[in-house]
């Protein structure tokens, strides 16, 4: 019964789901909105759960000196963001706002902009021509980089319509493929699922 | 004498006809102008005739303000007026020597010092947070709205509702009429211009000539030529010199004829291929959209009815002011009256929405026959997923199932931690609990924690959602049981890091060069943080195997890692990995669901290069 019974919820909800895409009807808005409910709910009670994940974690840390600073700022910066919002809000001007504005988003700004020197790094590594399909990646990955800055242009005044081409032809064309494996892996996946062929999800 | 005596009549005959003639002249202007003078009036006086459509219309605007004329803003202000009373006293309270000054520094670019900008901000966080946001929360918003409005006034914004309806439904027929004839024109319109487009391309160059005579660069251009070729005539060598620009001219004028006949053709091209868009969209438009497009009419023609009411009651916009706030603190009297008048226009715009959306046309049948197409296509590929399903199973032995090195690398990568001792990072993306992606990552986990199991490494999960925590701690779990050896599972392993997409990137980043993981695992949805964690965990020596489905994540994927599980293979993984032919069904389906997807591809492709207008494969396949 500790199978069934989810697979049996999952059916339902998925049949239930599949009906409301073709039948109009306040009998199936009210399905799908029984199942969003629910799942604004779950959201919910995670929060604590993942707050309870973040303090065990770190108090196991903390107790067996493993990495221990590191948790004892991460635990009081928590806190103190806490006790801000607690006490003057979370509102332009209180002190919530101001850790947040001047603290954490240029932090998310810099994680993000290394995002451009391992750009590089990566394409360093993959621009070698150890086969005919990399010595391909090569010459195109060449011919879109000139597209994209003046020099190309300067160059050659096709190199432009050149990598547009490649960026809407060929690229687009292996783009949809992929999409197209995707969707219909998801369906497959769905249908596994819903009539519950599909059981390592559910624990033992 | 008797000449005399003639001579005298026909003067006399002539004199009268003349003055008999002014007299008409003057009667006519006379005349005239009391008929010109009676029709102005009467456009003066009389009312405008109006059609039965925009007597109706009048009508609804007439009730809509009636509605708003009979509301009262009493109830609202002894709830709000306390409330944003209270919120202006806690801000002055706060920042006593706030005064309107700060404002206008603000506003001409001046310089504020701290105490200044912070309480401008609290000031625009009291303005335009606890006030406006309170007032718009409490009238418009339709819980509220609908709690608060009497039963009479909901009843009678249906009742106008229902008059724009009802006309509408008496309409079906001539509107569908009405569309099919349009769509028809549409129809000969493009055919209009395909035969206009097969003319062009063989318009003769002595046209496009005469097309280049109006073009100003063409001119400016041959004017330049022609005084070079005048300037040359003056020199001694001016015979090779004037051939020679000449030619030149020559040359230039059949590029520009070449140009510009290309660009009449592409020119063409493109409002062919605008029309037929056009056409193919408007074939498609069922009975609800033009009851819509109905409706967006009817409420134009409405509102041009209410505007000169609007402007008879002076009905604005809400707007709480600077100065209402001061005056709201110095207790002036006259607030009262003023915040009643603003909750009175706040509530228009309301009862505005509030019309817009109870026009809703509710005969929509129960079942959307505009989907039929892919209920069936689904029907379809449900008999079809059972049929390879059951074939699997009868034929599990000689299955071929293609390889996928992403998966049967796992084995060996899970192997090397071993080996050489160190954790193994397996990480399930951004994606959140009910995304596919993270589900499928999930059943791979379960098969990987269980190989991590079996070859007694240690495993890591980090994760950006708590309940995808809670997931990946029961998947891992199961997969140390099915391996059998439930007691090595260290729950502590699999924790939430955070939500922030580059906070939890920085966290993998961390984990992976501070652990530095033989084995890393990156199975589920990504986003730009794909390269950041992949990178990582290059730069920590680990051999790293990902997938999902997110199609500009792959490149990076590609890049980066060892071996990339693209699109689909993520969501046969699980199966591939436990090599269960049953589930293995996925692939073969996908396999063969692409192959017929391929063949409509085809088939498409010929059917529209033969004809354009054969549009029925399209039309079969659309959906909405």
């Amino acid at each position: 019964m500790k199978k069934e019974i989810p697979i049996l919820i999952g059916f339902f909800a998925t049949i239930g789901w599949y009906l409301e895409f073709f039948f109009a009807g306040t009998f199936f808005e009210n399905w799908k909105m029984f199942f969003t409910t629910g799942f604004r709910s779950v959201a919910i009670v995670s929060l604590i759960v993942g707050i309870v994940s973040v303090l065990r974690v770190n108090y196991s840390k903390i107790k067996y000196n493993n990495d221990r600073w590191f948790s004892v700022y991460q635990m009081c910066i928590i806190a103190l963001m806490i006790i801000f919002a607690s006490l003057r809000g979370v509102s332009p001007g209180t002190p919530f706002d101001a850790m947040f504005t001047f603290g954490f988003i240029p932090l998310d700004a810099t994680v993000f902009s290394l995002l451009a020197f391992y750009v590089a790094s990566a394409a360093y590594r993959s621009f070698k021509i150890k086969s005919i399909e990399s010595a391909f990646l090569l010459v195109a990955a060449i011919l879109i980089m000139l597209s994209k800055m003046p020099l190309g242009e300067a160059m050659w005044s096709k190199i432009p319509t050149i990598g547009e081409w490649i960026m809407d032809a060929p690229t687009s064309a292996g783009k949809r493929a992929i999409l197209f494996g995707a969707f219909l892996g998801g369906l497959t996946m769905m249908i596994r699922i819903a009539f519950g062929l599909e059981k390592s999800h559910l624990s033992d | 004498m008797i000449n005399l005596i003639k001579k005298l009549f026909l003067f006399a005959l002539a004199l009268s006809l003349y003055a008999q003639q002014g007299n008409d002249r003057v009667a006519l202007a006379g005349a005239q102008g009391s008929a010109i003078n009676a029709d102005s009036e009467s456009v003066l006086t009389s009312e405008p005739v109006l059609t039965d459509e925009e007597k109706l219309c009048k009508e609804v605007a007439e009730d809509l303000m009636d509605i708003y004329d009979n509301w009262s803003p009493e109830r609202d202000y002894r709830i709000l007026f306390p409330r944003i009373r209270d919120f202006t006293e806690n801000f002055y309270k706060e920042y006593p020597d706030f005064n309107l000054k700060i404002i206008e520094k603000d506003r001409l670019g001046q310089e504020l010092n701290d105490y200044e900008r912070r309480s401008l901000v609290a000031f625009k966080g009291t303005r335009n947070d606890k006030i406006f946001e309170e007032v718009s929360r409490f009238i418009t918003t339709k819980d509220f709205y609908w709690g608060y409005i009497e039963d009479s006034l909901s009843a009678a914004i249906d009742e106008a509702a229902d008059k724009i309806k009802n006309y509408t439904y008496s309409r079906k027929d001539i509107l569908l009429a009405e569309h099919e004839d349009f769509v028809d024109a549409l129809l000969v319109q493009l055919r209009k211009l395909d035969m206009q487009l097969d003319s062009i391309k063989n318009i003769s160059d002595e046209k496009i000539l005469d097309d280049l005579l109006a073009d100003e660069y063409y001119n400016n251009e041959m004017l330049d030529i022609e005084f070079e070729i005048d300037s040359a005539k003056t020199r001694n060598e001016a015979k090779n010199i004037i051939e020679k620009l000449y030619n030149e001219r020559d040359i230039r004028i059949i590029a520009y004829i070449k140009n510009k006949k290309k660009e009449i053709i592409e020119n063409k091209r493109l409002e062919k291929i605008a029309a037929k868009d056009y056409w193919v969209e408007e074939k498609r438009q069922t009975v609800f959209d033009l009851y819509e497009l109905e409706k967006a009419r009817l409420s134009d023609i409405v509102y041009g009815f209410t505007s000169p009411m609007e402007e008879e009651r002076d009905i604005l916009s809400f707007d709480i002011s600077p100065e209402f706030i001061k005056r709201l603190h110095e207790n002036d009297p006259a607030v009262s009256d003023e915040f009643k008048l603003q909750i009175k226009h706040k509530f228009y715009g309301g009862l505005v929405g509030a019309f817009g959306s109870a026009v809703i046309f509710d005969e929509i049948p129960v079942f959307r026959t505009f989907r039929t197409n892919v209920l069936i296509g689904t029907f379809l590929f449900m008999i079809l997923f059972f049929y390879i399903f059951l074939k699997v199973k009868k034929n599990r032995e000689s299955l071929f199932i293609r390889k996928i090195p992403g998966l049967d690398a796992i084995d060996d990568a899970v192997g090397r931690a071993t080996e050489m001792g160190k954790p193994i990072v397996y990480d399930s993306g951004i994606g959140y609990y009910t995304q596919i992606d993270t589900i499928a990552s999930m059943l791979i986990l379960r098969s990987v924690a269980k190989k991590v199991a079996e070859f007694k490494a240690e495993i890591y999960v980090p994760t950006c959602d708590p309940i995808v925590m809670q997931i990946s701690e029961e998947m891992v779990a199961s997969g140390f049981l099915d391996a059998g050896f439930p007691e090595d599972h260290k729950k502590d392993n699999i924790f939430y890091l955070a939500a922030d997409q580059f906070a939890f990137a920085a966290g993998i980043a961390g984990i992976l060069s501070r652990k530095k993981p033989a084995t890393a695992f990156h199975f589920g949805y990504y986003a730009a943080e794909s390269l950041l964690i992949s990178e990582a965990g290059f730069a920590a020596g680990a051999i790293q195997v990902a997938g999902t489905t997110a199609v500009a994540q792959i490149p990076f994927f590609i890049t980066a890692c060892d071996y990339t599980l693209i699109g689909e293979e993520l969501y046969a993984a699980a199966a591939y990995i436990s090599r269960d032919p049953q589930i293995m069904t996925n692939l073969k389906l996908s396999d063969f669901a692409k192959v017929v997807i391929g063949f409509l591809f085809i088939l498409g492709t010929i059917v529209l290069t033969i004809n354009s207008e054969w549009t029925f494969l399209q039309d079969l396949l659309f959906t909405r």
